[in-house]
């Protein structure tokens, strides 16, 4: 497998900022995987997706793709790289299927088949109603679908989405993803950044776990889900009208539990403790009003190794 | 768990296409165009409407004498900086704003290709207003047609310079505040440092020499010149003043105008 990234000892600084945004960021990325880039908001996610595009000067460190050299060329970035940035930024009066056309024109497909092309991603990502209204007036979410259409349009080797499945609805989200892997499968290689951890997981090959600017951990999903797999999380959505009661049992047995939400709590356990767990919330549950055995996934690793809180949902 | 180490592979860049730079240009210009989708029939109302207005007082109050002359001249130039710079400044910094300069920066395309479709647009904005006044010029003042359409590539040349240099500032707009202080700038240089509805001589000397220095000043002084038959030195040394205008505006923005690295 050819190699598309090889991020070395790569640092940004934005002016006036104590820390740095990417504090020696090494990492490589082959042509072909879908990559994905994970952690809490700030922690350097979107800056490296945006230096790996050009649109950001690196402060120090080297970034080739295809054995370019990007820092000397940034140039050579917009020819390989498409890039869905994090905030929506298309020409609000344009239509979707000229602006995926001319996209795909600017990008240097002939003009018949950018417009095969473009036809084509309108149908699949179910814009077809939308096609006479301008992208102004489009909801926040079909405006994200249009971004993501409109990046991945053009053949460019390397897809990078930031964000990509926000505001979308579950259904589309879905052929999202699907056309993500769609990508991957060409050839070409997708790098995401996304929260959506545990939809991202069947997609991604693997995962750079990030946190204040570092890299925390590389690896595929898989290989990351061994260092925690011996763990289990127990979820628990009490009954509002026993809320005292229920809640005061989980903290008494279980301090580590985590609320998730105002009647969600998660209790992670390692695998020879859950029997007798559930052995002891059964008497009580009447009081509560679901409750749940999950294995560790994605998102255990997530939020292990970032240190990020849970936040209700 | 850690940061992997760095292999060093020797990789084939996939091969991609390039369009020429006038596709580029047509291709840009037909996205930034669209921009006139809603706003096209006021832009015209606007273009007709003010100039009309203004003739009128014009016509009323100085006659047509060299001092209509020269604020027919003026007039001109206010259509350039009310329209076409004050457009591809505030455009420029709402596409920075608002993220949308990132589309046209993470396309392929050549920054210059950008500029010429970016000035292109911002021409159609100002030119009602600039072809009225010439037309209103001709019927209100008897200015020959010829002498005003002599005057079209002297307030290009001076829209060109003046819509570069004003792109590449708006480009460096981080927010709303930013793009409000910018759209200021042509006022600014028409108002203040080159008063350009008033003859030249009338100004104190500070002002007569900016006027002379800025490209407004300069358009309005070259545009006098040539509806007062004068196509001696002082026009062709003005004309090649907003020549180093254009070309120091180019050079300005394809090394600074703020888009990507």
């Amino acid at each position: 497998m050819q190699t598309a990234f090889v991020i070395e000892n790569l640092v940004k600084i934005y002016p006036k900022s104590a820390k740095p945004a990417n504090d020696n960021v090494s990492l490589t990325v082959q042509q072909g995987e879908v990559f994905g880039l994970l952690g809490p908001n700030g922690a350097g996610k979107s800056t490296l997706v945006r230096q790996l595009a050009g649109m950001v000067k690196p402060t120090s460190g080297t970034i080739r793709l295809f054995d370019v050299d990007m820092i000397r060329n940034p140039r050579e970035a917009s020819r390989f790289v498409s890039l869905q940035p994090q905030n929506i930024w298309l020409p609000a009066q344009s239509m979707p299927l000229e602006l995926l056309e001319v996209t795909a024109r600017l990008r240097g497909v002939p003009p018949a088949q950018a417009k095969k092309d473009a036809e084509s991603l309108i149908h699949e990502f179910g814009l077809t109603p939308h096609l006479s209204k301008k992208i102004q007036i489009l909801s926040g979410g079909l405006r994200r679908l249009v971004a993501i259409a409109v990046t991945i349009i053009g053949g460019r080797p390397v897809v990078i989405l930031d964000e990509p499945t926000n505001d979308l609805d579950p259904e589309i989200r879905r052929a999202v993803w699907k056309r993500i892997q769609q990508t991957s499968q060409e050839g070409r290689t997708v790098i995401l950044v996304t929260h959506n951890v545990v939809e991202a997981e069947h997609t991604l090959n693997r995962v750079g776990i990030m946190r204040e600017g570092k890299i925390l951990a590389v690896g595929t999903p898989e290989q990351l889900k061994a260092h925690i797999k011996q763990n289990v999380r127990l979820e628990v959505v009490i009954n509002p009208d026993y809320a005292t009661a229920i809640t005061t049992f989980i903290l008494s047995k279980w301090p580590h539990a985590v609320q998730l939400g105002a009647n969600r709590y998660t209790i992670t356990l390692p695998q020879q403790a859950v029997q007798p767990a559930i052995s002891e919330l059964l008497p009580n549950l009447n009081q509560m009003m679901d409750f749940r055995i999950v294995s560790s996934n994605l998102e255990d690793i997530y939020f292990e190794l970032s240190g990020g809180d849970r936040i209700a949902n | 768990m850690q940061t992997e180490t760095m292999p060093r592979l020797m990789n084939q860049p996939p091969q991609q296409a390039q369009l020429s730079w006038a596709s580029q240009y047509r291709l840009l210009l037909r996205l930034l165009i669209t921009d006139y989708r809603s706003a096209g029939p006021f832009l015209l109302l606007i273009g007709l409407v003010l100039p009309l207005g203004f003739m009128w007082i014009l016509k009323q109050y100085v006659g047509t004498g060299p001092d209509a002359t020269w604020m027919l001249a003026g007039n001109i130039v206010m259509a350039i900086s009310f329209g076409s710079v004050s457009f591809a400044i505030q455009r420029t910094a709402l596409m920075k704003v608002e993220g949308e300069l990132d589309y046209y920066g993470s396309l392929s395309v050549h920054k210059s290709s950008f500029l010429a479709a970016l000035f292109t647009e911002s021409i159609v904005f100002a030119l009602p207003a600039m072809l009225s006044s010439m037309l209103f010029g001709h019927l209100l003042l008897d200015i020959p047609l010829l002498d005003l359409a002599s005057g079209v590539p002297i307030a290009l040349l001076a829209a060109a310079s003046m819509t570069i240099v004003g792109s590449t500032i708006g480009s460096y707009a981080k927010t709303m505040v930013h793009f409000a202080i910018y759209s200021y700038l042509p006022y600014l240089a028409v108002t203040f440092f080159s008063p350009v509805l008033l003859p030249i001589e009338k100004l104190p000397v500070f002002l007569q020499f900016t006027s002379y220095l800025l490209p407004t000043g300069q358009a309005a002084l070259a545009l006098n010149e040539i509806f007062e038959h004068s196509y001696g030195l002082r026009l062709w040394s003005l004309v090649a003043a907003l020549c180093l205008w254009l070309i120091f505006a180019v050079a300005l923005a394809l090394k600074k105008l703020d888009w990507r690295t």
